[in-house]
């Protein structure tokens, strides 16, 4: 029987609520769910046939469609798309698993400090991060291509970040892996020990036991994380925009970006290319939650053990090598932004001074940027505990009750996901201007929270769901037989063992909080305006300095709010393996 | 009878005291509006209905306009709220709000691209020369040049300043033994794929030098650059000023004037120089968006801010807190000392091209179409 099934066969005992209660209450939530998700994709298909929308004559028609499939370079996007994000995604996947599986389930040195460097990796600033790189390894004005031609008397560029290979580095390097990483640690320590145990006993070596023992029951979370990070990369556009214009590499999602952008902004056309895109990603999302309705395996039970697996020998080298891989990723970049902070001119060194404080001294005593702070703080916060409590629900629906909307309630949590960023802020926008209910929140800050948990339900949702997979339902049975009640039995058994799962996505939805651009570019007002869209504003206009400070303000929040989770959850002991 | 034979009958005439009645309520009405005309009547009227409102702007985030507001502010008791947009966000923005019968934004304060070449023709916009109330406001010969004292023909954008922009910059310790002091050397196959242009499929500093290009030395000059020359595209505005200022271009198209004086200002650049071209003229401008939920506080900022002593504001601002740009349209505010090279020569306007304003709009366009032929290649 597939395990879902098996979790949703509750004993009577926790039956206290009503029947039809119950029933009513999931009904609204997915009602609820229903009308945030599919109002703006509604709108997105309304959105493709409007012809001329700036015109003072808007007309419709499908114009729109025929200008998107008469694109010359819509084919060769489409490849460079999927090639580009498959090659990032295979690494990361890869090392992400392997580096999950060291950090929670091995005596790696100081594996906790090593996580923290992958959630500051996470935070680090993905534009500022990008011109850091341009810096390092840009044809023709490269510091390491410099180095490289004194130190080995070359005459050729040694780098290029300007390609192909370029942009999956540097998406590797930023947020690909480090999310993989983030991610797929706290449900690898939700795993029993046991049955590596039993495969180490039976002759195995460590890395066969990772491959055939770890990896298959981890199998359901490593596809939701992978599905994921797919769609992201499908989607991403600001780095492919910086490292592929150069080398004439057109990914789909630029197309979107200059659509949007463009004089006048092109919607119809961002809007077909962001239905095309959904309905192509759609089958992804169909086939995983056919293969976790099939193949989830509960890997917490009542005899849940936690013994870590002994490296040996390989112990220091291996740390070795994630710690360089981890300075890669966070100290070069963040050197460079520092130093970059601190730079008239941003990477220009040949000046007769070239170093000022000013950039900080203005950015510390703008108004604008105090209240920016103020307002990214409300909103991480509120978003996070929003989300944590909403995704949690959700999942609870979807996994653990025999609520017969359950299955569609779970697909409609991915569709914030499959819309690309940058049209999906233009639905939410109509639903707040045109739905009369939302008008009275409209330019308050409730605006973007809502923005926010909207556009982080598939990733809240999906990784909690995958936690509660993971779970045995004996140990809910034993509560229910003692005669707790279903809300009792979730606050203290279900919620302690899948909280560092909640936490992770608690502090993820709080990052994309501080650091959303897209989604809230049109909702902000004065008022309500975060960090992010300052460090926007600073780098269109082409002020890296500032921008490179507001980016590393972000940051230095983000990473405090992740130390002081883990403080908190290791106080209270639930940042421990197992719960 | 018939209504005309009553008026002639006598009997049928108003009484006396009637008579006086509706003459003298008829002089208090007349000598009532005659007062309200008065424009400095209408002025402290509005002034006086503006006080408390808060004026709502959509703004690109210029730092100087901070303290000018604050000083507005200050002087009128009018509380102001700015969010700070792109012009394409602002744009899609508001036209969803309007839509769906939201109108919440009263000003937009900034390059007038996108407020006169989409928001004007999409009808987002409210007619800026019926918000004009002071006679030195209105008076077209207290500006440099009427015919550029709104942004087209509606007169929906008033731009108050404009601003020279060079098109392309050198680099010299790239090639020194190439000579590029003309567009015709842009062509010179030395150079081919040395060259660094701004995207230019959005509208941005790379258009609008494109669009010099295509005014110099036509279309097929153009074609032929970009076809020839493989020059490299970059989207971001730093990224192009690294490429030619450590030296990884050595021409870049597309950079901004403000980049290359920053650069100067700091000691650096000295291998740089302008290549002679057409320029190009950014213009500033408010325009008030349709139905305004604070017309009279919107009236008072653009009465204030386009009179002599609002002008005077801008100046000073601007030249404190931006490396260009202070230069201010009306006839009795000077440009900034530091600022002289900013202010186009309205003897021979129709030699630039006017990127923000409807003068212009085939030039942008017709560069742009261009360029997406050849990105799109």
């Amino acid at each position: 029987m597939p395990r879902s099934e098996m979790n949703a066969s509750a004993p009577p005992a926790a039956r206290r609520v009503p029947v039809a209660l119950q029933s009513l209450g999931y009904t609204l939530v997915l009602a609820v769910v229903a009308f945030l998700v599919l109002y703006p994709a509604f709108r997105l298909l309304i959105g493709s046939f409007e012809v001329d929308a700036f015109s003072a004559n808007p007309s419709v028609g499908l114009e729109n469609w025929q200008a998107v499939f008469s694109r010359p370079r819509l084919i060769a996007a489409i490849e460079n798309t999927i090639t580009l994000s498959l090659a990032r995604q295979l690494i990361a996947l890869l090392f992400g698993v392997i580096i999950a599986w060291l950090i929670a389930r091995t005596n790696l040195p100081m594996a906790g400090w090593l996580e923290v460097g992958f959630w500051i990796a996470l935070f680090m600033p993905a534009l500022p991060v990008t011109l850091a790189w341009v810096l390092l390894a840009g044809e023709g004005i490269g510091i390491l291509n410099n180095a490289a031609k004194l130190a080995f008397a070359i005459d050729y560029e040694l780098f290029n970040i300007y390609s192909w290979w370029g942009i999956v580095w540097v998406h590797v390097m930023t947020a690909t892996l480090a999310i993989k990483v983030f991610l797929l640690v706290p449900a690898f320590r939700n795993m029993d020990a046991a049955f590596e145990d039993a495969a180490r006993t039976c002759g195995a070596s460590v890395w066969k036991t990772l491959l055939h023992i770890v990896v298959p029951i981890m199998l359901p979370t490593i596809i939701v994380v992978t599905v994921l990070g797919l769609i992201r990369s499908l989607q991403a556009f600001e780095v492919e925009l910086i490292l592929g214009s150069p080398a004439k590499i057109d990914v789909y999602s630029t197309a979107i970006y200059r659509a949007v952008n463009g004089q006048p902004p092109q919607q119809g056309v961002a809007s077909v290319l962001s239905i095309i895109f959904l309905g192509a990603v759609v089958p992804l999302v169909v086939l995983q939650q056919w293969y976790a309705q099939h193949h989830a395996v509960a890997s917490v039970s009542s005899k849940f053990s936690h013994r870590v697996q002994d490296l040996g020998r390989l112990r220091w080298p291996l740390f070795g090598v994630i710690a360089l891989l981890l300075s890669m990723m966070t100290v070069l970049p963040f050197a460079l932004l520092v130093m970059g902070s601190f730079m008239k001119l941003f990477g220009i060194f040949d000046l007769p001074e070239p170093w000022t404080t000013s950039h900080w001294v203005e950015a510390m005593t703008r108004g604008d940027v105090q209240r920016a702070f103020w307002n990214s703080m409300k909103l991480g916060t509120a978003a996070s505990l929003s989300g944590m409590l909403c995704f949690s629900l959700i999942a609870y629906i979807a996994v653990k009750t025999r609520f017969s909307g359950r299955r569609i309630l779970d697909f409609l949590t991915w569709l914030p996901a499959v819309i690309p960023g940058l049209v999906l802020s233009l639905g939410i926008l109509q639903m707040f201007a045109a739905v009369p209910l939302f008008r009275p929140i409209y330019g308050t800050l409730a605006v973007l929270v809502l923005a926010v948990v909207i556009g982080t339900m598939a990733l809240g949702t999906q990784i909690i769901k995958a936690a509660l997979l993971n779970l045995g339902a004996e140990l809910e049975e034993a509560s229910w037989a003692c005669g707790a009640s279903r809300f009792y039995t979730f606050r203290r058994v279900v919620l302690p063992l899948i909280a560092p799962a909640v936490a992770v996505i608690g502090l993820e939805v709080f990052a994309t909080g501080i650091s959303v651009v897209g989604l809230v570019a049109l909702l902000g007002t004065g008022a309500t305006q975060p960090l992010s869209m300052l460090q926007l504003i600073y780098l269109d206009g082409g002020f890296f300095e500032p921008g490179a400070i507001v980016g590393l303000l972000i940051t230095t929040i983000t990473v405090s709010a992740a130390l002081l989770a883990r403080y908190i959850g290791l106080k209270s002991g639930l940042g421990r393996a197992g719960g | 009878m018939t209504k005309a034979g009553a008026m002639m009958n006598p009997k049928a005439a108003m009484k006396p005291e009637t008579l006086f009645i509706t003459l003298a309520a008829t002089c208090f009405l007349a000598s009532t509006v005659a007062l309200a005309q008065n424009p400095q009547d209408i002025w402290k009227a509005t002034q006086a209905k503006a006080r408390g409102q808060v004026l709502t702007f959509q703004t690109q985030g210029d730092k100087p306009m901070d303290p000018i507001l604050e000083e507005f502010s200050k002087k009128f008791g009018i509380k102001v709220e700015t969010t700070v947009s792109r012009p394409t966000a602002t744009i899609g923005r508001v036209r969803t709000e309007q839509t769906n019968g939201q109108y919440l934004w009263d000003l937009w304060w900034g390059i007038t691209s996108n407020m006169v070449h989409v928001a004007a023709p999409a009808g987002m916009l409210s007619k800026i020369e019926d918000y004009l109330i002071l006679p030195e406001v209105k008076d077209a010969s207290n500006w440099r040049h009427a015919a550029y004292m709104y942004g087209e023909p509606g007169h929906q954008v008033f731009t108050y300043s404009h601003e020279v922009n060079v098109g392309a910059f050198r680099n010299k310790a790239v090639l020194p033994e190439l000579k590029v002091d003309s567009l015709d050397a842009l062509l010179d196959p030395r150079l081919k794929g040395r060259i660094a242009v701004r995207d230019a499929s959005v509208p941005n500093a790379g258009s609008f030098n494109l669009s010099t290009i295509l005014k110099a030395k036509g279309p097929d000059f153009l074609r032929k650059f970009l076809t020839t020359m493989d020059p490299k595209v970059y989207a971001n505005p730093q990224q192009l000023d690294v490429a030619i200022m450590r030296g990884g271009s050595a021409v870049a198209v597309g950079m901004q004037s403000s980049a290359f004086s920053e650069c100067r200002k700091a000691g650096g650049c000295k291998t740089m120089e302008e290549i002679p071209s057409v320029s190009y003229i950014q213009s500033r401008g408010l325009s008030a968006f349709k139905n305004p939920p604070h017309p009279e506080a919107a009236r008072v900022f653009v009465n204030w801010f386009l009179s002599r002593e609002g002008q005077e504001v801008f100046v000073r601002e601007w030249a404190r807190n931006s490396i260009s740009g202070a230069v201010s349209h009306r006839k009795d505010v000077a440009p900034h000392k530091d600022h002289l090279a900013d202010m186009p020569d309205f003897a021979r306007a129709d030699q630039y091209v006017w990127v923000s304003t409807s003068l212009g709009s085939k030039d942008i366009e017709e560069a742009t179409r261009i360029f997406k032929q050849f990105a799109e290649k």
